[in-house]
């Protein structure tokens, strides 16, 4: 069709950008497509993830091969209840040569960060990285130091065994552009997986050797301002409205979206089309990336969370019934 | 009846008296009435389980219903074994298709839920009463009479608490480590172990109650009967004529001899004497306080309609038979609407019925995508309108009458069901799913060129919208012109 020579250069070198990096990175992370779409939707979005899953489901190695294929900095932090913010965000040290404070910076100044279980860790700690990602800066000792860009955190949460834990606030929730929830992957997939991790492997470090850069940090940095280029039409926008209104009207919601998940909505849905190659919002992009845009800004009501529903059951049957665009 | 066989002691009782005497029956010989029970109960529940093995529930309920059946052999052993017969278990169960057969059917279904089951179960099994008979022995039977239903009332209701006790009882025996939190749930859950454990301890239950229910009845018809039939009078008069026997020759012998002597009729004068001096002697020994006292008693029975001028005022009652008729017939047609949903849900649940094809949603919808998805909304010719668009230069109303009729084609003609919060993709993929590959593909194509105009604003040349009406013609235009 004629129609694929509208595309912007631009936007179609971005398009491009971002499907080569999907591909790089779904070398190493066998199957979870999904996941890795979601996590790349937020990086060119230039928002962060909040990753729920059980352990040992290929977190590290996602944000490794993500690392690598953009040639970025990567950093992990381990959360813990003694943790606390200077040994993420950095600290003064006196320097016993010259005789003068010197700033050690943390391991927040990176390009992907992946904090693991973040709700083990004291509310202190949690909000010096939080307000980390809202600012995209860090204040050591009164001085601002800017952070790298791209910069992206993946911030994972066990399901299980939450005694002990510093549940994230809503509010803090709300920080996370998307929520991204990592299942088992299926038996096919397994297996590949095994297969591939254990080859020519000795003891249990994880191979990204088969991943190669194929963007740049600044690269991702052009391709996050062309995402915010994509087109969006104004039923699509009237469509996202419609979407985040019904959370807070919705039976078995107790506390629906605020506008800010309208907007993540947006930017989700203009990273997804141009994932999908195409310069402009349609409503598939939009409903596609809504239950991982809404399913942590949402509360549901006591009854259903006793009976056991989760977000992504209420989410199924919102979106089954808000109607599409209309054109 | 030999009264003076019987085995308990006949005096007059309250039917709790009598229900006390059903209860020392059933202690008395509780294990042959146990196992009697079970000689008809165990070879229906070993059938209902193999014929409703996949349904647990099912098996519980047609167990219970058929209580009847087990029922009459107890009555009948408890009424040999009262007046000094004594039967064994083979020579009962040898009995069984007599003592079970009359009236059965009525039984199982219109008497099953009565409450009385147990105190009016001897009229039918024992007497052998039918019809109007029967009827206007249980008329008179059952006149103030209420410890029946009671009977029944707190049956039931032991029989559920015996059947959780049982249960309660093995999961005490669950060791605290193994045991499940939820534990009530896992009692009550439809999970097969705790589904046949529990219908296991509703049999062993309701084998328990049965002797004391059975037993209970039959003491209380008992004890009716001897109250209106006076038995315990008839009893000691017996007791009296069979004591007063052995003297009988000797008072014929001197009447034979006063006869002979003429000696007979001052002495009947004085005997004239003596009876009416006798009634008075009665009627003050009556008086007597040792004789009981008058007691009235009040209850409810229905002695037919009282004469019009009887009646103070009335209201006008002409239209009640005629709505009690109209309810007799609405309750039939509910009992056989009931009836044949039940044969149909069996049916299906045994899978003797193909299932039903899934209905076709009527709710067709009108508008879709803000466009009208009607027959009626389009032209006769579809690509004859498409072409006059496209000669206008309107390429996009020209693409939204052309997406539109594919939609209307789709939901009309071939029924695709298509909600009104698809999103093109989604009816892309419903589409690709239910109908054919090319049918499939033409509809991506127009799909994806409909989303770039719309969303895209980004109209496809005409030539392409043109390729798709003609498409669309070999497609669907053969049917829309019928």
């Amino acid at each position: 069709m004629s129609e694929t020579n509208n595309l912007d250069p631009v936007l179609a070198q971005a398009s491009a950008q971002v499907r080569n990096l999907e591909a790089m990175v779904g070398r190493a992370v066998i199957g979870q497509r999904q996941v890795i779409r979601e996590v790349i939707v937020a990086l060119v979005a230039g928002g962060h993830v909040l990753v729920e899953g059980l352990p040992g489901l290929g977190k590290t190695l996602l944000v490794r091969s993500l690392s690598k294929a953009v040639g970025g900095v990567f950093s992990r932090v381990q959360f813990t209840p003694d943790l606390m913010p200077s040994d993420i965000s950095g600290h003064a040290m006196f320097d016993m040569k010259s005789e003068e404070f010197r700033i050690r910076r943390g391991p927040i100044f990176c390009n992907f960060l992946l904090g693991d279980e973040i709700n083990r860790a004291p509310a202190k700690t949690q909000s010096a990285l939080l307000e980390a990602m809202q600012e995209e800066q860090v204040t050591i000792e009164g001085k601002p130091f800017r952070l790298e860009q791209p910069f992206l955190v993946m911030a994972t949460q066990n399901p299980v065994e939450q005694e002990g834990t510093y549940p994230l606030p809503q509010a803090q929730l709300d920080r996370f552009l998307l929520n991204v929830y990592i299942d088992y992957p299926s038996e096919q997939e397994e297996g590949a997986m095994i297969r591939q991790v254990t080859a020519n492997a000795v003891g249990n470090q994880l191979d990204v050797s088969t991943i190669e850069a194929v963007l740049t940090p600044a690269q991702v940095v052009e391709v996050q301002k062309a995402a915010a280029q994509v087109q969006v039409d104004e039923a699509i926008l009237g469509y996202i409205v419609r979407i985040v209104r019904a959370t807070r009207d919705w039976q078995g919601i107790e506390t629906g979206a605020g506008p800010r998940a309208g907007i993540a909505l947006l930017r989700c849905a203009r990273a997804q089309a141009l994932a999908n190659g195409n310069y402009f919002v349609t409503p598939d992009d939009v409903k596609s990336i809504a239950p991982a845009v809404l399913r942590h800004r949402v509360k549901l009501s006591a009854d259903l969370e006793i009976e056991g529903y989760r977000p992504d059951d209420v989410l199924k049957d919102l979106l089954a019934n808000v109607e599409a665009p209309r054109q | 009846m030999q009264l003076d066989r019987i085995s308990a002691n006949i005096r007059y009782r309250t039917p709790w008296e009598g229900l006390d005497l059903g209860f020392v029956m059933a202690r008395q010989w509780f294990w042959p009435l146990w196992r009697l029970w079970f000689i008809t109960a165990l070879p229906l529940t070993l059938l209902a389980v193999a014929l409703l093995h996949q349904w647990p529930w099912a098996v519980a309920v047609m167990v219970w219903w058929c209580k009847p059946l087990y029922e009459p052999l107890l009555l009948f052993w408890l009424s040999r074994r009262l007046f000094g017969e004594e039967l064994t278990l083979r020579e009962t169960a040898g009995q069984w298709r007599a003592v079970l057969r009359p009236r059965l059917l009525a039984n199982l279904t219109l008497r099953r839920l009565s409450p009385n089951r147990s105190f009016f179960m001897p009229v039918s099994h024992l007497e052998g009463l039918t019809g109007a008979e029967r009827s206007k022995r249980l008329e008179v039977l059952s006149a103030n009479q209420s410890v029946g239903s009671w009977l029944t009332i707190g049956g039931i209701h032991f029989e559920g608490v015996l059947q959780f006790s049982f249960l309660l009882l093995v999961l005490y025996l669950i060791p605290d480590e193994l045991r499940p939190d939820d534990w009530l749930t896992m009692l009550a859950g439809e999970e097969p172990v705790s589904a046949w454990l529990s219908n296991a301890f509703a049999l062993l239950a309701m084998s328990i109650m049965a002797p004391f229910y059975v037993a209970g009845g039959f003491a209380l018809y008992l004890t009716r009967r001897s109250v209106l039939e006076a038995w315990d009078l008839e009893l000691a008069f017996r007791r009296m004529a069979s004591r007063f026997k052995p003297a009988r020759p000797t008072a014929v012998l001197l009447l034979g001899s006063a006869l002979l002597f003429g000696m007979v009729w001052p002495a009947a004068d004085s005997w004239a004497l003596e009876h009416a001096g006798a009634q008075q002697v009665i009627g003050e020994v009556l008086q007597h306080e040792d004789f009981g006292s008058r007691s009235t008693e009040k209850y409810w029975r229905y002695t037919g309609d009282t004469p019009d001028e009887q009646k103070p005022w009335q209201w006008d009652t002409s239209w009640v038979p005629i709505v009690a008729e109209m309810f007799e017939y609405l309750l039939w047609v509910a009992a056989a609407v009931l009836l044949g949903w039940l044969l149909l849900y069996l049916l299906r649940l045994t899978d003797w019925l193909p299932q039903r094809r899934a209905a076709r949603s009527a709710a067709t919808p009108s508008v879709l995508f803000g466009l009208p998805v009607t027959p009626d909304s389009l032209p006769q010719d579809v690509a004859a309108a498409v072409a006059a668009l496209l000669g206008e230069g309107r390429v996009r109303p020209a693409l939204s009458l052309l997406y539109r009729a594919t939609l209307v084609r789709l939901i009309h003609d071939h029924h695709v069901q298509i909600p009104d919060s698809a999103t093109e993709g989604e009816c892309q993929r419903i589409v690709a799913g239910q109908r054919p590959a090319a049918e499939g593909d033409y509809f991506a194509r127009l799909t994806r060129a409909w989303v770039w105009c719309a969303y895209g604003h980004a109209a496809p040349a005409a030539a392409d919208i043109a390729a798709l009406a003609d498409a669309w013609q070999r497609l669907y235009g053969a049917r829309a012109d019928e």
